[in-house]
């Protein structure tokens, strides 16, 4: 059963521009649904379709395969609470102070309860220190723990983001990216996450869809997408988070650690096919006792010593690709 | 002795009677004003362009209206509202409060437009957040419009105020009195020397300081009860 499943989605803009075109997506329960795509992509119109935030022309949204909402039928105002919503700007009321901030949605619910579940979720983001601060006197951190805590005290089922971590610098974009996951594995929370950080998307994401002019190019489990994606979008942003370089000709090859090879690749290169290589980039990490991840080396000068590398690797059965950077 | 100062027609007792008047003809005409003004206020955010209820004629027609009101002069309003004075009150001039339906009239189109004004700076953030968490309109226009710009509307109220202590000088007209009326009393009956007479700028001055008071104390209660970061230090 899929808790979010958006079939045939398309919308335009006022000016007629085409947003979204045909999306189809199917977000199970419990997946962490990254949505990964350059600025203008439509990325943020498709997740603010999901809980009515925008309308669009064409299509069907099912949530537990009720019909959630359509071009024709607005979504209900009590599906919200199940749908939550974080955003890049935090968007807490500067008014109100944290206990207020996340006690919002109870009080629009009429829960006689809100202020005992407002403050459990305060202390489950850890702020129970703040719990009647400001807005204005937190960090932007704090900040988006206060607008978690208040999708959070409504119980919900699934949590948007709305490239949540965007506005955060890079250890703070891990701890709240840490605190999603957790509220994944401890309450079952499907989360989908719009960003254009390769990295955001790479630390808590099961699976992903790369969307780019208003469709889906390439979909699928975290690791096959990012180790070996296809469409060229794809593997502009994948690559391109990752390598910053001024490589400006330069020939190299990709060899992916798809968690199927175990033993000392590089260190066998050199020893077998007597190549000295130097390695450009390295990106790997072990997981469940199996390597994943790639390690981009320069591709040598010599197209003898070349052709013997690539040979080596096709006899070894290693996943490689060349790659020419522009 | 302050008597002494003083022409025989204005006692100390009168300007404090006159002030007294302006005081109460001023916050009653502008909490009336406001009981229309900020629903319509509300209506003319909610019904404008990327509103809550976006809708372009009800947006057009009342902005028309409030720019006509808006546009009218006051002493004409007096004179128009004669008959609506008389059929409430009984009598259209000569009594303090039969000037309070023309300054509603000429102040709550005003109050709208700033009313309007102050819901335009609430960031749409919120209000989406608002609407992501469940909210009805209703709840938003409640507990994050007027909240969120509360600051804004005690500044815009205060402004208001001010506003209808200078619509009070047409009080003179229907001899409805207060302190402003007074002075042009004071300067009818003393156009030669006025501008040498003490009682003339006491009566002045005191118009002055009412003015200050309540646009000093209307500010420290609008940034008293502003969350907002504060660049200031």
């Amino acid at each position: 059963m899929s808790t979010i499943r958006i079939q045939n989605l398309s919308k335009r803009f006022e000016d007629n521009h085409l947003v979204l075109d045909k999306i189809n997506l199917n977000i199970e329960k419990g997946d962490v649904y990254g949505i990964l795509g350059l600025s203008g992509a439509g990325k943020s119109t498709l997740v603010r379709c999901i809980n009515g935030l925008e309308t669009f022309d064409e299509g069907e949204i099912y949530f537990n395969d009720e019909l959630l909402c359509s071009s024709t039928k607005k979504i209900d105002h009590s599906y919200r609470r199940r749908i939550g919503m974080i955003f890049q700007n935090f968007n807490l009321l500067q008014q109100k102070n944290v206990l207020q901030n996340v006690a919002l949605g109870l009080k629009f619910a009429h829960d006689a309860d809100m202020i005992q579940k407002a403050k459990e979720a305060i202390i489950r983001v850890g702020l129970q220190d703040k719990m009647y601060a400001y807005p204005s006197q937190l960090s932007g951190g704090q900040q988006q723990r206060v607008a978690i805590a208040r999708t959070l005290a409504l119980n919900p089922e699934v949590i948007l983001s709305d490239e949540a971590t965007s506005a955060l610098d890079p250890d703070t974009t891990n701890s709240i990216l840490d605190l999603l996951s957790e509220l994944n594995k401890d309450y079952g929370i499907t989360i989908v996450m719009i960003s254009h950080q390769m990295n955001a998307i790479e630390r808590i994401c099961n699976k992903v869809a790369i969307i780019s002019d208003g469709t889906i190019v390439e979909d699928g489990p975290l690791q096959e997408v990012f180790l070996n994606p296809k469409a060229d979008v794809a593997k502009q942003l994948i690559y391109s988070s990752h390598i910053h370089t001024q490589m400006s000709d330069e020939q190299s090859i990709r060899i992916l650690f798809d968690g199927n090879l175990d033993e000392p690749i590089i260190a066998n290169i050199v020893k077998d096919c007597d190549v000295l290589v130097s390695i450009l980039y390295a990106d790997t990490k072990i997981v469940k006792g199996k390597v994943y991840g790639q390690v981009l080396i320069k591709d040598p000068e010599s197209s003898i010593e070349s052709d013997k590398v690539k040979q080596y690797l096709t006899a070894k059965n290693v996943k490689f690709e060349e790659v020419k950077h522009a | 002795m302050l008597n002494h100062f003083f022409l025989a027609d204005v006692s100390a007792g009168q300007i404090f009677t006159g002030l007294g008047y302006t005081v109460l003809m001023t916050f009653i005409a502008t909490i009336a004003a406001y009981l229309i003004g900020l629903p319509l206020g509300v209506l003319l955010h909610l019904t404008s362009k990327n509103g809550m209820l976006e809708n372009k004629p009800v947006n057009l027609v009342l902005g028309i209206i409030v720019n006509i009101l808006r546009s009218v002069p006051c002493l004409i309003l007096v004179v128009i509202c004669m008959p609506w004075t008389r059929a409430w009150f009984g009598r259209a001039s000569g009594e303090w409060y039969t000037i309070l339906i023309p300054l509603v009239m000429a102040t709550f189109a005003f109050v709208a437009r700033i009313v309007e004004q102050s819901l335009a700076e609430v960031p749409a953030g919120e209000v989406e957040a608002a609407r992501s968490l469940g909210a009805t309109n209703f709840q938003i226009i409640k507990n994050v419009l007027i909240p969120e710009s509360r600051s804004g509307l005690i500044t815009g109220f205060v402004v208001t105020l001010v506003n209808v202590i200078g619509y009070t000088s047409f009080a003179y007209n229907i001899g409805a009195g207060g302190l402003i009326a007074d002075i042009w009393t004071f300067y009818s009956k003393n156009t030669a020397d006025f501008m040498t007479q003490f009682t003339f700028w006491l009566m002045i001055i005191v118009v002055v300081v009412l003015v200050q008071v309540i646009q000093e104390l209307g500010a420290l209660i609008a940034k008293s009860v502003d969350h907002r970061r504060k660049f200031k230090k």
